[in-house]
Order: structure tokens, then C-alpha cells, then sequence
């Protein structure tokens, strides 16, 4: 064996080895999206912390049972998440996505891809209705040296910008 | 064929083993509940809880105990699932795939799991 494949056969064993001591180490925290419920789990799934609202028990005990379930499974998934940016982090680029070839994407990536059609169908309804006598002119937002933009929606979440920034100037 | 054909033939050979097992058996689940049947976790090894089943009753115990009584509750399942699997694996891999489960971090546990026999999964077979 030369040194490089020696290296190489290393560099795999520490990848495999890091990926289950950082997957049981991680943990990631989520809110259900009813905020009635608020969980941390490692990327293994273990459940370590668990919050429930006063209002979730209103809601009886079946739906309890499924609150928790979808605020783990969320939780899971940001903790998935986390361990893949950590070994990226640690291992490099190349080697994360090596394992993201076998392990699948990253639950969040997977997620953006799923939503993407869907931001396309909501961004519409996000324009604000001008109140008459407000009106702008078309030129008003114009940065010199580039094209007038069209009128946009007030975006309060970046996060929405970047995942798509050319939502703005589909149709 | 040198070494690296041969494990491969030898990950080949389990899975192919292991996935005729669970075919067969049905997917490895955990189950735990907690004394009074107050909750109910059901969850696969490596995974987050997919079932959790509150009784009524045990509404009245409060948001903080209850989250509380979940949490042990789940962790008993995921103990419970880890060690299903290696009864599983056991039945059809060799003692060098079972080791490796270990030590990627299912902990076998003990075989008495608290007067629980299949009533909820079919049972060793």
C-alpha cells in the first residue's frame, strides 16, 4: 500500500468513526410549527429534551401523541442537519458529500428541493396591496447603474431570500 | 480476489441476509410504556419516536410531567429497539456485524424486556 492510499484508508476510517460519534453527540432543537410543542434530539433520534405548551393538552390526547412525534422527527432533522455541517466542517467538503452520496441529502436540503415549486406558487399572494395614494414611482427603488427592480414584497425572513434569490423576478 | 472484493461480498452477503430476515419478520421496533400505560413510544433503532400514545388520563399529569414521563418512556424504547436489532442480526449475521453494531452505538440490553412478549410486534421466529 503506498503512503497515499494509506492516508486515504485512514481518512475514511476517522470519516466513519466521526460520523457515528458526532451523529450520537449532536443535537438539534425544533419548535412545532403550532409552537405548542419544543423538542432536542440527537441525529440518532433520542429524544433529550421535550417542552409541551399548556394550550397542546387542550387538544387531547391523540394529538399530544403526534405533536411529539412530528416535533422529534423535526428535531432529528435539525440535528442531522447540524452533524452534516459539522463533518463538513471537520473532514472538508469532499468527504461530506461523499457521504451525503450514501447517507442521502441532508433533511434540509431535501426539504428546500421539495418546497421550491411551492415558494413559487405562494410568492404572489405575498404582495402588499398599495393603499391608494401611496403609489411609488416604478423608479423609486432603482440602484444606480442597474435596471429598475420590480416592486417587491417586503421580505422580513432573509432566509427566504437566499434560498431563492431570484424568486423576485419570476413570474 | 483480493481483500476489499472480498468484504464487499461479505456486506453483500448480510445485507441481502438480513434484509430476507426482515422481509420476513417485519420491520425492528421498539415499544416501551411506562408503569400505569400513561404513555406508549414506539420507535425504530437509530430513529426518532414514531408513535406516542397518551392515555387520557395522562393529561391530567400536566405538561411538565408529561413531557417528563415521555422522555424516559422514549428512551426506554430506543433502548428496547437497539436491542431487538441485535437479537435480529444475531439470528442471521455473523459475530463480527453484531460487534460493529455495538460499537456504532446500539447497546444490546438485557433479554427480559419487562413482560412485553409480541402482543404488539410478531416475536422472534
Amino acid at each position: 500500500m503506498t503512503q497515499e492510499q494509506g492516508l486515504a484508508t485512514e481518512q475514511r476510517l476517522a470519516a466513519a468513526e466521526g460520523l457515528t460519534e458526532v451523529l450520537a453527540r449532536t443535537t438539534g432543537s425544533a419548535e412545532h410549527p403550532t409552537r405548542l410543542a419544543r423538542a432536542t434530539a440527537t441525529a440518532t433520534g433520542e429524544l433529550k429534551a421535550l417542552d409541551l405548551h399548556p394550550n397542546a393538552l387542550a387538544q387531547g390526547p391523540d394529538a399530544v401523541g403526534r405533536l411529539v412525534v412530528e416535533t422529534a422527527q423535526l428535531a432529528t432533522d435539525a440535528a442531522v442537519q447540524k452533524s452534516y455541517n459539522e463533518l463538513a466542517k471537520s473532514l472538508g467538503d469532499g468527504l461530506a458529500m461523499a457521504v451525503e452520496a450514501f447517507a442521502g441529502p441532508p433533511p434540509f436540503k431535501a426539504a428546500q428541493d421539495a418546497q421550491a415549486p411551492q415558494a413559487l406558487v405562494t410568492a404572489p399572494v405575498e404582495a402588499p396591496r398599495e393603499a391608494p395614494g401611496t403609489h411609488r414611482p416604478p423608479w423609486a427603488d432603482q440602484v444606480k447603474g442597474r435596471a429598475a427592480a420590480r416592486p417587491r414584497p417586503e421580505e422580513t425572513d432573509e432566509d427566504d431570500y437566499f434560498a431563492d434569490p431570484f424568486r423576485g423576478q419570476r413570474q | 480476489m483480493d481483500e476489499t472484493q472480498r468484504a464487499a461480498r461479505r456486506v453483500a452477503d448480510t445485507e441481502r441476509q438480513v434484509a430476507e430476515h426482515a422481509a420476513r419478520t417485519g420491520p425492528v421496533l421498539g415499544r416501551a410504556s411506562s408503569p400505569d400505560d400513561a404513555v406508549t413510544v414506539v420507535t425504530a433503532p437509530g430513529g426518532p419516536p414514531r408513535e406516542v400514545r397518551v392515555s387520557p388520563s395522562a393529561l391530567n399529569m400536566g405538561p411538565r410531567a408529561l413531557a417528563d414521563e415521555i422522555l424516559r418512556v422514549s428512551a426506554r424504547a430506543s433502548r428496547d429497539a437497539a436491542t431487538r436489532l441485535h437479537r435480529t442480526l444475531e439470528r442471521v449475521a455473523d459475530p463480527a456485524a453484531v460487534r460493529a453494531l455495538a460499537e456504532i452505538g446500539f447497546e444490546r440490553g438485557p433479554d427480559d424486556d419487562g413482560g412485553f412478549d409480541g402482543t404488539y410486534l410478531r416475536g422472534p421466529r
